[in-house]
């Protein structure tokens, strides 16, 4: 983001503190895009990513008065946005094991017959992939990746955090960080050898 | 097998991320030179972590009409709340100065409140886009 820029987003910060919600259009319109991405990659689901963006807009509208003047709306919106999607892994992760010790089917069965009901919407991969759609196409192999996988290849991927920094954020050593993310690797490269894309597809 | 012939695995991975100390990157280095796989294994570790970030702007529509009746939500009720309030003032005091209400009177002070309370957001709208707009301190 260049300087004018970043003033313009100062603009309609200012003008949704003086309480023109309207204002506020602008700051999501040019942040959803990522900001879906990241929170489809983080939690594996549209409809949940939408929710957790959908909060995270609301909860930065509620307190863009702690945003102090000149910095990037953006790099502390991404911060807000993580915490709601952390969160939510943890809860879910709570919830899965309160059905696995009632012997009920877990959260995976059950996500493995959500994407049962939306794949056929998955297009055929084809043989040369735009970059944007392999991004796409990589982010939703993602959700067939566990949680803990997810959370430290999305962490490290798209937001460039060092195995420290992920380690402090997920409360686990650097090297439980290195271990989940080789196998994450492995792992989702095999889902998208599954789904037709192959290593070309990804070098190239 | 040799130490130097052996695939780095996981250690790879941490080369991709640079959290390797300097030693243990040379190693991998060394390997890399020779084994055309694990060169290979690099080059899809880092493309799989490119593409990732590779977002465009949203396929579907914008999420802003849903964010804005979250963040708006309660102003369009005080809105309601304070018609409400009019309504019922102006109804005590036809009721002290006449002895009765008559549904049409109800009906006719209740669209004129309405209209006032609609009149009384555009006017508000429109101060604000003045106060805002770039070309107000220019002279013409």
């Amino acid at each position: 983001m260049d300087g004018t820029e970043a003033e313009d987003e100062w603009r309609w910060i200012r003008r949704c503190r003086e309480g023109e919600p309207g204002a506020y259009e602008s700051l999501v319109r040019s942040h959803e895009g990522w900001a879906m991405a990241y929170a489809g990659a983080m939690l594996g689901s549209e409809d949940d990513a939408a929710d957790a963006v959908q909060d995270a807009f609301v909860r930065a509208y509620r307190n863009l008065g702690d945003l102090e003047p000149g910095r990037a709306f953006g790099a502390w919106f991404r911060a807000i946005l993580r915490n709601r999607c952390l969160d939510e892994l943890r809860s879910a992760r709570s919830r899965r094991e309160v059905r696995d010790e009632d012997g009920r089917p877990g959260e995976e069965a059950g996500s493995r017959a959500r994407r049962g009901r939306r794949g056929r919407r998955r297009p055929d991969a084809p043989r040369r992939l735009e970059r944007q759609e392999l991004g796409r196409s990589v982010r939703s192999a993602l959700s067939e990746l566990s949680r803990e996988k997810r959370a430290v290849l999305v962490l490290r991927e798209m937001e460039g955090m060092s195995y420290g920094e992920i380690a402090d954020r997920l409360g686990v050593s650097d090297g439980t960080v290195a271990s989940r993310l080789h196998h994450g690797r492995r792992e989702l490269r095999r889902v998208l050898e599954e789904r037709g894309i192959t290593p070309e597809d990804i070098v190239t | 097998m040799t130490r130097r012939q052996r695939h780095p695995q996981e250690r790879l991975s941490a080369y991709a991320d640079g959290e390797l100390s300097p030693e243990e990157a040379e190693t991998v280095e060394d390997h890399l030179e020779a084994c055309t796989e694990c060169r290979r294994e690099l080059a899809i570790i880092r493309g799989m972590g490119e593409a990732m970030s590779e977002t465009g702007a949203t396929t579907g529509g914008s999420m802003w009409e849903s964010v804005r009746r979250r963040i708006v939500g309660p102003t369009g009720w005080l809105l309601v709340v304070a018609g409400l309030a009019v309504l019922a003032a102006l109804a005590a005091v036809e009721w002290f100065r006449s002895g009765s209400l008559t549904p049409e009177w109800l009906a006719t002070t209740a669209v004129g409140v309405g209209l006032g309370l609609v009149a009384v957001s555009i006017g508000w709208e429109q101060y604000r886009e003045w106060k805002h707009s770039p070309y107000r301190n220019v002279q013409k």
